[in-house]
C-alpha cells in the first residue's frame, strides 16, 4: 500500500511584478512528500512560499509547473479534493449564514447524503463546542469562535489529509491546548495532517516531521528527534561556590546568574564541562544538579535562516 | 434620571429645531422668482438629447416635464400671465413622448389660448394627427386653431375630418357649417346649416340653424344678382331698375325667387341687394327691441348702455330676435331706439 | 447540480439578510407610492403617471440590485478570503459563478414580485387596468436585469467593485445608446476603425430591445414573438456572458 499520501514533485511558483515584469520565484523546485497518518509541521519566515504551496496543493493558485498528487489523484481534479480538509489562515465566513448553516453548506458542496450531514454537523459543533451559537449569524462571532468553525467545516467530509493553516492565531493558550489535543485525536483516528506554523512549541510538542522552507526551497526536511536530537545547546549548572572559583569560572562560561545563595553558570558546549567541574571539585564547591538544555526548534530554525541568508550573499 | 433627561433635551432639541424650520419657511413661502429679483430661468434640455439621456425611461421623463409645464403655467398664471416658453415644454414633451395623447390637445389649446401662439399651436396639433389619425379632440383643436389664423379652408377641412371620427360630437358641425360660410362657399354652408337644422336634438341649435339657413336661402340669390350688377354696370355704367331689367338684358337666366315671397330690391343709391321680406324681418326686430328698451326703462329707471344688458336680463332676454343679416344691433343712444350695423343682403362690389 | 443550488442558496440568504436589501425594498416602496401624490398634480394625467412610475422603478430599483450587489459579489468574497473554504471543496470553480449568478437573479426577482406586487395595489388603487402587457413589460425588464447582472459578475470576478459598478453603469448607459453607436459608426470612415467599431456595436448588449414600458403605458399591445425573440438574445447573452466570467474566474489565482 502506497503510504505516501501526499506527492509534490519539482513545484514552482513565479509571478511576475512591476512595469518591467520582473520575475519572482514563490516557489523553485519544490520536493515534497507527506506519509499517510503524520502530522507533518512546514515552517518558514514569512514569504518563505508556505501558503503559496499549501494553496497550489488544494487548487487556489495555478502552479508554474510541477506535479501534485494526493492519494495517487491529480490536484486539479474535483475528486482530490474530496479526501481533504482546509483551515485557511484569518477565516472569514459569509457573515449572515448562521454557524449550522454554513456546516450545512460545506457539506452540501461534498454532496455528503442528507441525514449523515446532519449527524456530523452536530458532531461537530460538540466538538468544537459552539453549540450554544449554532444559530447565530457567523458575523457575531468573535476571532476565536471564528478559528473554531473553521475547524469544524475542515472536518466535515470527515477527510484524510486535513490541511492548517496558522491554526494557532488566535487562540488564547487554553484555545490551544483543545486543539492540540484535537490534532492528537484525529492522528489516532487515522488521519494526516499538514501544519503551517509559526508557533515552535506547538510544532515542537506535535509534530512527528518538520519541513523548513526558506526563500521557496526546502532548507531542512526530517522528523524532530533527526534534527534537534543529540545537540546539545547549553548546559546549565547550579551551585554554591565562593567568589574565588566564580572568577575563575568567568572565562569558560557565557554567563552566570546569581539568585538567593545559588550560582547558575551556563556552559556553551559539552567539552568545557570536564573542565569546569574540575575546578569546582578543587574549591570544593557545591553542585546542585547539571541539566544539558537541548536546542529548541526555534534555535536550530533562526540558525538555519541566518545560514540561509549567508549562502545568499555568496 | 438621566434618561429623562436625555429624552427631554432631546425632545426640546427637535422642537426648537422644528420651529425655526417652520419659521423661515413662512418667510420664503409664497415668493415667487419675481420676489426673489432672479431672472427666471428655464433650463430646459435639448430634446436630442433628453431622449438620449433617458435612457429608455422618455415616458418618465416626458411625464416630469409635464409637471413642470403645469407649474410653469400655474407660476405665471398668477403673475404676468405671459407664457413664452411654453412651446418648448410641450415640444419636448411630445419629442420624449409622441404617443402622450393628452398632451396634443391640452398643448393646442393653451399654446393657442394662453401663449396666444397659433402657430405653434397648429403645429403641435398636426404632430398629434398623425399619429393619431383618429382622435376627433385633436382634429377639432386643429381646426380652432387654423380658425384663428383665417385659414379657413384647413379649418374647416379639420372640422369636417373631425366629424367623421368616432365619438365626434354633432356639434361640430357647426364649426363646419360656419367655416364654410367665412370661405364664402354659402352653398356648402347652407347644405350643412340645413342638415344640422334637420338632424339636430337641441332645440336652440335648431333654431339657429334654421335661421341660418333662412339667410343664406336668400343670401346665394342675391349675391348672384349682385354680380349681374356687376356686369351690367361696366356694359351699361348704370344700375338695373330691377331684377327683371337684368333678365331683359341678359344678365341672368331668370329672376330667383325670394324664399319668403317677397321680392329682391336693387337699391340703387347704396348699390346693395335687399330682400323686402327680410328688410321688413328686420324692422320687426328693430321695432321689438326698441320697445324691449323702453321696458328696461320702466322697469330699471335707466337706458340700458348695450344690447347686452337687455340680454342679461331675465325677462327681457327671453325671446331675443336674432339679427337676420348676420349683422349686429346696437342702441342709438340719441334716439334711444336699436339699430342695426348692417341692412342689407349683398353689397355691388364696383371698383 | 446539488453544489450549485447550495451556492444559490446561500447567496440569496447573504443578500436577503442584509440590511441593505431591506431598506431598498421598502425605500423602493415608498418611492412607488409617491406615484400616487405625483398623479394628483399631474392635471388629469394620474393613470399614466402612475405607471410611468411605477415600471421606471421596478427598473431602476433592479438595476441598481444588479450593479451594486453583482459588482461586490464575487470580489468581496475573494478579498475576504470567504472564497477559500468554498473554493477547496470538490466544486468546479464554474458552479461557483453559477451559483452566484442564479443567487443573484433570484434576489433580483424577489425584489421583483414585491414590488410587482405594490404597484398592482398603487394601479388597482387610482382604478386603472392591469393587464397582460404590464405583466410582459416586468419579464423583458427582468431579462434586462439578467443580462446587466451577468455582465456585474463578469466584471467583478477580476476588477474592484467600484471599477465593476462603474463599467457595469457603463456598458448599461451604452447598451441604451446602441443604436446611435451604430449611427456613428455607418458614417465611420476608415476601414479599420469602422470595423473594429462594427465588432464593439455587437458586443454591446442592445438593452433597448427589451424596453416595451413606452408602448405598454400607451395600450399598444406586444407580439409574443418580439418577446420571444428579445427574452431569446437576452439569454443568449447572459450565458455569453457568464461563460466569459468562468474562463476568467477559472484562471484566477486566489493568494
Amino acid at each position: 500500500m502506497d503510504d505516501k499520501i501526499l506527492r509534490i514533485h519539482d513545484l514552482s511558483k513565479v509571478y511576475r511584478s512591476g512595469f518591467m515584469m520582473k520575475k519572482l520565484f514563490a516557489l523553485k523546485g519544490l520536493d515534497l512528500e507527506i506519509y499517510r497518518n503524520e502530522i507533518f509541521g512546514f515552517l518558514g519566515p514569512n514569504g518563505a512560499g508556505k501558503s503559496t504551496t499549501i494553496k497550489s496543493v488544494l487548487g487556489l493558485i495555478h502552479p508554474t509547473s510541477g506535479d501534485i498528487e494526493i492519494l495517487g489523484s491529480k490536484v486539479g481534479l474535483k475528486s482530490s479534493r474530496a479526501v481533504i480538509g482546509y483551515l485557511p489562515e484569518n477565516p472569514y465566513f459569509y457573515d449572515y449564514l448562521t454557524g449550522k448553516e454554513f456546516l450545512l453548506l460545506c457539506g452540501n458542496l461534498f454532496k455528503m447524503e442528507k441525514n449523515l450531514l446532519k449527524t456530523r454537523v452536530a458532531e461537530l459543533l460538540t466538538l468544537v463546542d459552539l453549540n450554544r451559537y449554532a444559530d447565530v449569524a457567523l458575523k457575531k462571532y468573535s476571532k476565536g469562535m471564528k478559528q473554531r468553525i473553521g475547524f469544524a467545516q475542515a472536518l466535515i467530509n470527515d477527510p484524510e489529509l486535513v490541511f492548517l493553516d496558522e491554526p494557532m492565531s488566535g487562540l488564547d493558550p487554553v484555545g490551544r491546548r483543545l486543539l492540540r489535543e484535537s490534532i492528537l485525536e484525529l492522528k489516532e483516528k487515522g488521519k494526516t495532517i499538514f501544519l503551517n506554523s509559526h508557533i515552535m512549541p506547538d510544532v515542537e510538542m506535535i509534530c512527528d516531521r518538520v519541513g523548513i522552507l526558506i526563500n521557496g526551497q526546502l532548507m531542512k526536511i526530517g522528523s524532530l528527534g533527526e534534527m534537534l536530537g543529540g545537540s546539545v545547546a547549553s548546559i546549565e549548572l547550579c551551585v554554591e561556590l565562593t567568589e574565588n572559583c566564580l572568577t575563575k569560572l568567568k572565562d569558560y562560561s557565557t554567563r552566570i546568574m546569581e539568585k538567593e545563595n545559588k550560582q547558575f553558570i551556563f556552559l556553551d558546549s559539552e567539552d568545557k564541562l570536564t573542565e569546569v567541574l574540575e575546578i569546582i571539585r578543587t574549591d570544593r564547591g557545591k553542585i546542585h544538579s547539571i541539566i544539558p538544555i537541548k536546542k529548541t526548534l526555534e534555535e536550530f530554525f533562526l540558525e538555519e535562516i541566518i545560514q540561509a541568508e549567508r549562502n545568499a550573499h555568496n | 434620571m438621566s434618561r429623562l433627561k436625555n429624552i427631554f433635551l432631546t425632545g426640546m432639541i427637535f422642537i426648537i429645531l422644528g420651529a425655526s424650520v417652520f419659521l423661515t419657511s413662512s418667510i420664503v413661502k409664497g415668493k415667487t422668482w419675481k420676489d426673489k429679483g432672479m431672472m427666471e430661468t428655464i433650463v430646459l434640455p435639448d430634446s436630442e438629447i433628453m431622449q438620449r439621456a433617458s435612457l429608455g425611461y422618455t415616458n418618465l421623463a416626458a411625464d416630469l416635464i409635464w409637471l413642470r409645464t403645469i407649474r410653469y403655467i400655474n407660476i405665471h398664471n398668477k403673475g404676468d400671465k405671459k407664457y413664452p416658453e411654453l412651446p418648448r415644454f410641450f415640444k419636448l414633451i411630445t419629442d420624449l413622448d409622441e404617443n402622450f395623447k393628452d398632451i396634443y390637445r391640452v398643448g393646442g389649446e393653451a399654446l393657442r389660448e394662453l401663449s396666444k401662439d397659433p402657430k405653434s399651436s397648429i403645429s403641435l396639433l398636426e404632430k398629434g394627427r398623425s399619429i393619431y389619425p383618429d382622435d376627433w379632440k385633436i382634429a377639432y383643436e386643429s381646426g380652432r386653431s387654423y380658425s384663428l389664423t383665417n385659414q379657413w379652408e384647413l379649418a374647416t377641412k379639420s372640422f369636417e375630418e373631425s366629424l367623421k371620427m368616432p365619438e365626434a360630437p354633432e356639434w361640430i358641425a357647426i364649426h363646419v357649417a360656419e367655416g364654410y360660410y367665412r370661405q364664402r362657399d354659402y352653398m356648402k354652408s347652407l347644405y350643412w346649416w340645413f342638415r344640422i337644422s334637420s338632424t339636430t336634438n337641441n332645440k336652440e341649435v335648431a333654431a339657429m340653424a334654421r335661421s341660418k339657413v333662412l339667410y343664406l336661402d336668400t343670401l346665394i340669390p342675391a349675391i348672384r344678382i349682385a354680380e349681374s350688377c356687376k356686369l351690367f354696370w361696366e356694359k351699361y355704367r348704370r344700375l338695373p331698375h330691377d331684377p327683371e331689367e337684368l333678365v331683359r338684358a341678359g344678365f341672368l337666366d331668370f329672376v330667383p325667387e325670394e324664399p319668403f315671397n317677397g321680392r329682391f330690391v336693387i337699391d340703387r343709391k347704396n348699390f346693395t341687394i335687399e330682400s323686402t321680406y327680410i328688410s321688413s324681418l328686420l324692422l320687426n326686430c328693430l321695432e321689438e327691441l326698441s320697445a324691449k328698451v323702453r321696458m328696461y326703462k320702466d322697469k330699471h329707471g335707466n337706458y340700458p348702455v348695450s344690447i347686452d344688458d337687455l340680454k342679461n336680463d331675465e325677462e327681457l332676454g327671453l325671446n331675443f330676435p336674432m339679427h337676420p343679416y348676420e349683422g349686429e344691433y346696437y342702441i342709438d343712444h340719441s334716439s334711444k331706439r336699436v339699430m342695426s350695423t348692417k341692412d342689407y343682403l349683398a353689397r355691388i362690389e364696383i371698383n | 447540480m446539488r453544489t450549485i443550488s447550495a451556492i444559490t442558496i446561500s447567496t440569496f440568504k447573504e443578500a436577503v439578510r442584509d440590511k441593505v436589501f431591506y431598506n431598498l425594498v421598502i425605500f423602493s416602496l415608498i418611492v412607488l407610492a409617491s406615484s400616487r401624490i405625483l398623479g394628483l398634480l399631474s392635471s388629469g394625467q394620474e393613470i399614466k403617471i402612475v405607471m410611468d412610475v411605477g415600471l421606471g422603478c421596478i427598473s431602476i430599483f433592479g438595476l441598481i440590485i444588479s450593479i451594486f450587489i453583482g459588482g461586490n459579489l464575487v470580489y468581496k468574497e475573494i478579498e475576504r478570503g470567504t472564497i477559500q473554504t468554498i473554493i477547496v471543496k470538490p466544486i468546479d470553480r464554474h458552479e461557483y459563478i453559477i451559483g452566484k449568478y442564479l443567487g443573484l437573479l433570484l434576489i433580483i426577482f424577489l425584489n421583483l414580485i414585491f414590488m410587482t406586487i405594490g404597484f398592482y395595489v398603487i394601479l388597482k388603487g387610482i382604478s386603472g387596468t392591469w393587464n397582460f402587457s404590464i405583466i410582459q413589460s416586468i419579464f423583458l425588464i427582468f431579462v434586462e436585469l439578467m443580462v446587466i447582472s451577468s455582465i456585474a459578475i463578469m466584471f467583478s470576478t477580476f476588477l474592484s467593485p467600484l471599477l465593476s459598478i462603474l463599467l457595469t453603469f457603463c456598458l448599461f448607459t451604452m447598451g441604451h445608446l446602441s443604436e446611435d453607436f451604430l449611427f456613428i459608426v455607418e458614417k465611420m470612415e476608415g476601414s479599420f476603425l469602422k470595423f473594429v467599431s462594427k465588432i464593439i456595436y455587437y458586443i454591446l448588449p442592445h438593452l433597448s430591445n427589451f424596453n416595451i414600458k413606452n408602448e405598454i403605458v400607451h395600450g399598444f399591445s406586444v407580439s409574443g414573438d418580439y418577446i420571444f425573440s428579445s427574452s431569446l438574445y437576452g439569454v443568449s447573452y447572459s450565458f455569453a456572458t457568464i461563460f466569459l466570467a468562468i474562463i476568467i474566474f477559472r484562471n484566477r489565482n486566489f493568494k
